[in-house]
């Protein structure tokens, strides 16, 4: 094979030199006849040949030609132009603008691009280089506030951290509702590693994050990306796709000579948010200010007059530095091209200890193997490794907010080299964090490969035979240990006496194939196109987790240094396997009626045999009314769509082996077998979703300003989810088919370019969404439902009740009376905790919006996006943890005395003269005002706004002229991009956009439950892209 | 390249056609498997009953004053709202036991072994009387029924007559000759009696004495059957149901050991303080010292042994050298490590769900109340002397001159005529210290506290003493039952618990049905 491409290579070099005598260099330059503004990156290619070139930023080119060859100009939305070359030497053109400038193409499913214009669903795409230009290493994170309706949620700012994609709000009480995440028409995996894998289940990811695995993707390499939200789109896609899928197609390698680029990008980030903690009031307990700071309370006296201060948090978050490194070298003829890209990155987090490193290789051929066959494949290897730390209950974050101002936190080790402590008790306070960071190692490898190759055949010019085949196989890694001084290892009823070595392997294979027939051909003005095919997907997914305590040499991280007896191992082996057999036809008339229908059948392995194949249909109508003869006249109405759809999707169980009963290996006394706590369902069914969808697009003055709205509801029944039992049942869950969920909202898209003249243009894109679910009924007609996972801190969790959304919170309140007075204990005059959960708060915004700005000047491009959301509650669990500590600026009046507004309960609450609060504290003496009498509903803080500036980059290309002469440098570029550089908000705490889980958490996850993690850090990158 | 595509399409056809159902028949776990044997199942279920109790002793221990230092509200007979604290017995009879003794009876039907089936249906027995014992009305009749969420609670009397269905089964099955349950199958899995069907069979006479034993307050209580049960039941400590302890990883050590850690804050009482030196036997404290003392409790450091008083956490310093020992023997709450410990409190101490001792004392309390003092008398001295030798077993043996002394001595009433209801009821008290938590609660219900029953018996009076308040909510009455599990039936079955009075503040005050006349 490798001779074969270097014979082919060298062929079409000879051919070259050929054809070089009787050629000479055409020059010139190409504008747009709207604005007289020049086209950089339009096409200049000589017809019928596989030379091409590009206009550079400058609109220029040059191009090699004979005066018989045909120059064929050419740009998106402009309508192409051809032009004999005769005897010019240099060329000038003006294109004009496309009127079906809005008849962009679609890559829809199984990579089927088509006419935006036929297309009855939302489909919103945006361009790679806007979301590499963020750079980000992670691309999720760079759609935030790009994509409207899609919400991304990083679980924390560290390097290699897990991002969450919900798309519409989503719809799983307790089950998955991330998207398919598809590149270059095959499936790849986006599983985040879950706790769950773990001996002992891990701290069911509260505690430690593993990345998502989409994040693997280069985003320097994808050239545009789908977010196909509609029923339609995801029904070709099957139950993997009932979520919402991200279609991304990564660039493929251009015909012409060879090209070599490379980009650089270097980042500095900072944290400049913490939570604010109180400098007044020093340690110790009723108000009596332990000297020694022997504690990390903060109920002491004031500290005194002169002392010593330390800023021992901004002492430990340091500056994160990152360097990124991108080559791309590609070229070939029209008959075999190739393209090899390959970028390391290699950053360190603000938090010491925490990096993360990646080597990324790619390499993409296209082929056209003969009139009728092309071929494409493409091999992407992935190698990296995270450095992390702890989030959550005993992280950094925590324990540096709650180290005495007045001690020196870098101090950790005692003249001994052991672990220094405030209180003396290993297992009475949080580790410091120089010394955790160091001794508690936490990281993970990620080794993956990714190949994909499909081959299109075309027997007849109607008529498209396709196959396409991926595998993406990858072995992960990780260990996370806990010193045997640490915290975790000394604390009350720990399982980590000794210390502890948690590690894992785990390795996905997932293979996907697809065969697709497709046939187009006109027939007047009837257009049809029909697609007939079938997919089969196999997800293999094995774990071996380890688990031991009591290391023999202390700080030594491995197995083979655990005690033997307390080794324990845990074996996960899931198969998971989907047959689907699908068809689409798109009847299009005249260019303004489109109707399609979807039909699909899936058949899965998930489901009991018995009930383990479900079709489900779709309709979609496009209606292009400025196709229309009078309104086709109107000059100010450039593109009017108005479209429909329903369609309902089916979704088998996302876990396997759920239908029998499982039986877990017991480590008690004589060992054998005992029930899962999750019983066996062989009745399992699939569940359904209906999905209505109406929209409509409109574009005015010549494109200058368009919109897109959608309005849609989806309505999810008999939803596969997992609810508590009563132990009557023999168990304590059960995967059922229960539960109605109903989610309604709207998207809207505005674009618009205000201004756009020679020198400079201005233009705006915007979305907005807003999405409400809301529960018609509960699994099993139970009251309320919670995921056990989010119950993380005190007394909040994500709960739902019938009516609530699936983002609901619920929380213990304090007690009230008819009219809503408190309830006072008259012993002691505190509020009392009314010791039930009740609904409280709704982490879904009431709207959210995105708005990005681009002007370019001459050679200068200013873009920056603005993240906006109104509404929404965040439980601010960091607070709430500061605030039991008399740490929280919250408790600095302590020293006033009060009288809890309120009644006793004392009988005569409810009646018309019920005893007033007399009882005075000040909870200065009575700390327990703080530390016990809290409020846990009160930390849930209500409706949270943002105005966050997610980035902003400035980019200077040099003008072309500067490299005419130049025979090494072709293009060169410089930029500075800034990420997350300023959040407004109302929010009390570091950052409102949180998830107290991981990405691996099931239903809405962790979201909105800000628990000790480290916000988004402060970034600003700079860096050149140079072309060769 | 066509060729391909034709390939690649007759591929596509073959899978979804014909081949399609085998492919996609991958659906059982490689890992983990979904059917076992009998034998496997078994030895876990003894680990699940221990657990169930031991887990609930946290809070009954504290009621009854096995257990003292004011932990937690157990001492005020009190509950936790939203809290699965005190439903561990809840769990083991219906997850930690049920479902999997139902999968034994289904996969020993179809093999004819009948002592695994008469084993599950033993247990079953079991789990129904502590748990109505435990918690009065339970769910019996729609109990694993998989076809409904909301499952109604069933009166005490019903479940009482279910244990006595399921125990005579159980021996039914027991007896059998036939079929295929043979020793060697049974045997290495049966982690307690090793497959001798006699001692299970003795077992199920236990519990049937046990049942027969609470109804002192109903018209049908007969106490000739009672003494019948007995006969058949453990006949001497060879016979004792004790769950074995490994006691090496926090997973297979006792609960109750200083490697789990679960019993650091608790103190011993002065209940248990006064019944081993004399104090509430004779009247005179220190009139006569039980050679059990000082294997079971601990002496301060100068040298007096004290117990805290009812919801009282130890008054003593280390200073004044009077702080009370913890349950593992050592003062200031603190662990002494794995390994270490007393008496039931160690890591690798088996956990008795029956004794001999306490067999006896229900057929001494039978014969009392039959009037056959002779009877009674023998049975009693029978519950002191296997008490002694089980006590003896877990500590430094004790002298057989020390326990013939004691036997001789005032705290042991010499002849059948002295005999008195609480001599019997105080011993059976000491000798079920630290396991016979349910039964030891069963006893002090019956007789209300230390009230009395309403033929005026009142054994308890003068030595149980109720805390000085009652939990906030108790409205000043003593615990009766306690509620089911939280997050089994107050989240998930609530509808079905309100009708029983079960969304109360006082619910658990509510007397049960044996205590009721």
């Amino acid at each position: 094979m490798k001779k074969k491409l270097l014979l082919i290579a060298l062929g079409s070099f000879l051919l070259l030199a050929n054809v070089f005598a009787q050629q000479k260099v055409i020059s010139g330059k190409v504008t747009s006849s709207e604005d007289g503004m020049i086209i950089p990156g339009a096409s200049v290619k000589i017809k019928g040949s596989s030379l091409a070139v590009q206009t550079n930023t400058s609109g220029l080119y040059s191009i090699l030609a004979k005066s018989t060859d045909v120059l064929v100009f050419s740009y998106i939305g402009m309508t192409p132009h051809e032009q004999v070359v005769g005897s010019n030497t240099s060329i000038n053109v003006v294109l004009k603008p496309n009127s079906e400038a809005l008849n962009e193409v679609v890559v829809t499913a199984f990579g089927i691009p088509r006419d935006k214009k036929s297309i009855g669903y939302s489909a919103q795409t945006l361009k790679g280089s806007e979301i590499a230009d963020t750079q980000r290493d992670n691309f999720l994170n760079a759609l935030q506030g790009r994509v409207a309706g899609a919400t991304i949620t990083p679980t924390t700012g560290a390097p290699g951290a897990s991002a969450t994609m919900i798309i519409r709000g989503g719809v799983s009480l307790d089950g998955d509702n991330s998207p398919l995440f598809v590149v270059d028409g095959m499936p790849i995996s986006n599983r985040t590693f879950s706790d769950y894998n773990l001996v002992g289940q891990g701290s069911f990811n509260r505690q430690t994050d593993y990345g998502n695995k989409a994040m693997d993707i280069n985003p320097e390499e994808i050239e545009t990306i789908t977010i196909l939200k509609g029923p339609e789109a995801s029904a070709l896609y099957g139950t993997e796709g009932a979520s919402g899928a991200v279609v991304i197609t990564t660039k493929r390698a251009k015909a012409g000579t060879t090209r070599v680029s490379y980009s650089n990008s270097f980042r500095v980030t900072n944290t400049y948010r913490y939570p604010e903690v109180q400098t007044v009031y020093a340690g110790g307990t009723g108000g009596i200010f332990d000297e020694e700071q022997r504690t990390r309370t903060f109920f002491g006296s004031k500290y005194p007059e002169g002392k010593q201060m330390y800023d021992n948090i901004g002492n430990f978050y340091k500056t994160g530095f990152a360097q990124k490194h991108n080559t791309v070298v590609e070229g070939g003829t029209d008959k075999l091209s190739m393209r090899t890209a390959l970028s390391y990155n290699n950053e360190t987090g603000v938090v010491p200890g925490t990096g993360f490193r990646s080597l990324n290789g790619k390499i993409t051929a296209t082929s056209k193997i003969s009139e009728k066959i092309n071929m494409n494949a493409s091999l992407n290897m992935i190698s990296s490794k995270t450095d992390k730390t702890y989030k959550g209950v005993s992280s950094p974050m925590l324990s540096a907010l709650s180290w005495p101002l007045t001690d020196d936190m870098r101090n950790y080790l005692t003249p001994l080299g052991e672990r220094r402590t405030v209180t003396g008790s290993l297992g009475g306070e949080l580790d410091n964090p120089y010394w955790g960071v160091n001794r508690n190692p936490n990281w993970d490898k990620n080794n993956r490969v990714l190949a994909n190759v499909n081959v299109e055949y075309k027997p007849l010019d109607w008529l498209s035979l396709k196959g396409m085949a991926g595998a993406d196989i990858y072995a992960q890694s990780g260990l996370s240990a806990y010193d045997v001084q640490s915290y975790e290892a000394n604390k009350a009823n720990t399982t980590n006496a000794g210390g502890s070595l948690n590690t894992y392997n785990a390795n996905e294979r997932l293979i996907t194939g697809t065969f697709l027939a497709t046939a187009k051909k006109d027939f007047g003005k009837f257009k049809p196109l029909v697609t007939l095919g079938t997919d089969i997907r196999d997800d293999s997914y094995q774990v071996n987790a380890q688990f031991g305590t009591r290391y023999y040499q202390p700080n030594f991280f491995s197995m083979n240094n655990i005690d033997p007896t307390t080794q324990r191992v845990a074996y996960t082996d899931e198969l998971k396997r989907k047959v689907g057999v699908f068809g689409s036809a798109n009847l299009g008339y005249d260019e303004f009626l489109y109707l399609n229908m979807t039909g699909r059948l899936d058949l899965t392995s998930t489901l009991p045999q018995k009930n383990y194949s479900f079709f489900y249909p779709s309709v979609s109508l496009s209606f292009v009314f400025s196709e229309l003869k009078p309104l086709k006249e109107l000059s100010w109405l450039s593109f009017g769509k108005l479209r429909s759809s329903i369609g309902l999707s089916g979704k088998d169980a996302r876990v396997a082996y759920i239908t029998k009963n499982k039986l877990i290996a017991q480590q008690t006394t004589g060992g054998g077998y005992a029930l899962d706590a999750t019983m066996g369902n062989p009745n399992l069914e699939a569940e359904f979703s209906t999905q209505s969808e109406v929209g409509l697009e409109m574009a005015f003055f010549k494109n200058r300003l368009s919109f897109d709205f959608s309005l849609y509801q989806s309505l999810s029944d008999k939803q596969i989810t997992a609810p508590r039992l009563s132990y009557a049942s023999g168990s304590v869950l059960q995967y059922i088919n229960s539960g109605k969920i109903r989610s309604r909202g709207f998207e809207l898209l505005v674009k618009g370019s205000p201004v756009r003249n020679k020198n400079f243009s201005w233009d705006i894109s915007a979305n907005a969404a807003r999405n409400r679910g809301k529960i018609l009924s509960l699994p099993a007609g139970q009251d309320v439902f919670y995921v056990s996972d989010t119950w993380l801190f005190d007394n909040v969790r994500a709960q739902y009740s019938k009516g609530s959304s699936i983002s609901a919170f619920a929380s213990y309140d304090f007690y009230r009376n008819d009219k809503g007075q408190l309830l006072i204990n008259p012993i002691n005059g505190m509020p009392i905790r009314d010791l039930t959960f009740r609904q409280f708060g709704d982490r879904a915004p009431d709207i959210s919006v995105g708005l990005t700005n681009s002007f370019t000047y001459k050679n200068f491009n200013l873009s920056f996006l603005l993240d906006m959301r109104k509404g929404g509650d965040i439980y601010n669990a960091t607070e709430l943890y500061l605030y039991t500590r008399g740490l929280s600026k919250l408790s600095l009046d302590r020293e006033v005395p009060r009288i809890i507004e309120g009644v006793f309960r004392d009988g005569l609450e409810n009646t018309a003269n019920p005893t007033k609060n007399n009882v005075v504290v000040i909870p200065y003496v009575t700390t327990a005002y703080y530390s016990t009498y809290f409020n846990s509903a009160d930390f849930i803080e209500r409706d949270v706004n943002w105005i966050r500036l997610k980035d902003i980059t400035l980019a200077y290309a040099f003008p072309n002229k500067a490299f005419a002469n130049n025979k090494t440098f072709k293009s060169l570029s410089l930029f500075v991009t800034g990420t997350d550089l300023l959040l407004i908000t109302n929010y009390k705490g570091v950052d409102p956009s949180v998830n107290g889980l991981s990405a691996a958490a099931g239903g809405l996850g962790g979201t909105g439950i800000d628990f000790g993690s480290v916000g988004l850090p402060r970034g600003l990158n700079f860096g050149l892209k140079v072309g060769f | 390249m066509k060729k391909l595509n034709i390939l690649c399409a007759v591929f596509a056809l073959v899978i979804v056609s014909s081949g399609c159902k085998k492919y996609l028949d991958v659906n059982t776990d490689p890992a983990t498997p979904q059917t076992v044997n009998s034998k496997t199942l078994t030895p876990p279920l003894f680990a699940q009953m221990e657990r169930g109790v031991q887990f609930d002793a946290r809070y009954l221990g504290g009621l009854i004053q096995y257990f003292g230092g004011a932990v937690n509200v157990g001492e005020q007979h009190g509950w936790i709202a939203a809290s699965d604290a005190m439903g561990e017995i809840w769990r083991t009879n219906y997850f930690g036991l049920g479902a999997n003794l139902n999968l034994i009876i289904e996969d020993s039907q179809a093999k004819q072994e009948y002592n695994y089936i008469g084993m599950a249906q033993a247990l079953k027995a079991w789990g129904w009387q502590i748990t109505t014992d435990y918690h009065g009305d339970i769910i019996l009749k729609e109990a694993y029924d998989l076809n409904r969420y909301v499952y109604d609670y069933d009166s005490q009397q019903d479940v009482y007559a279910e244990v006595v269905r399921l125990a005579n089964e159980s021996i039914a099955n027991f007896t059998r000759t036939d079929g295929n349950g043979t020793v060697v199958k049974f045997g290495p899995a049966d982690l307690v009696y090793q497959g001798d069907n006699a001692k299970w069979i003795k077992f199920n006479y236990g519990i049937l004495a046990r049942n027969a034993n609470n109804l002192i307050n109903k018209a049908s209580y007969n106490p000739a059957k009672v003494i019948e049960y007995v006969d058949k039941s453990l006949s001497g400590n060879g016979d004792n149901f004790i769950v074995p302890n490994t006691g090496t990883t926090a997973s297979n050590a006792n609960f109750f050991g200083p490697l789990r850690a679960n019993l650091n804050a608790y103190r011993q009482t002065r209940i248990i303080v006064g019944l081993l030196d004399g104090s509430y036997f004779t009247g005179t404290s220190g009139a006569v010292i039980d050679p059990r003392r000082n294997n079971m409790i601990t002496v301060s450091a100068d040298g007096v042994f004290r117990g805290t008083a009812p919801y009282s956490s130890d008054p003593g310093t280390a200073v004044n050298k009077n702080q009370i020992p913890n349950m593992y023997g050592v003062l200031g709450g603190a662990n002494p490590g794995p390994n270490q410990g007393k008496y039931l409190y160690r890591d690798n101490a088996g956990f008795p769900i029956m004794t001999y001792a306490e067999m006896q004392f229900i057929k001494a309390e039978a014969a009392f109340r039959m009037g056959n003092l002779q009877l009674a008398h023998t049975a009693y001295l029978n519950g002191i002397g296997a008490s002694i030798d089980f006590v003896s077993a877990l500590g430094t043996a004790i002298p057989s001159v020390d326990r013939s002394a004691y036997l001789a001595s005032a705290s042991v009433k010499q002849t059948p005529a002295l005999l008195t209801l609480k001599d019997i009821m105080l011993q059976k008290y000491l000798a079920l210290y630290g396991y016979g938590f349910v039964e030891t609660w069963c006893d002090l219900r019956k007789y209300n506290y230390n009230v009395g029953d309403a033929a005026g018996n009142n054994p308890y009076a003068g030595t149980y003493f109720f805390p000085t308040t009652f939990f906030a909510d108790n409205g000043g009455k003593p615990a009766q039952r306690y509620r089911p599990r939280f997050n089994s039936e107050y989240v998930w079955n609530l509808e079905a618990l309100k009708k029983i009075g079960g969304d109360k503040v006082d619910y658990h005050t509510y007397k049960i049905w044996f205590s009721q006349p």
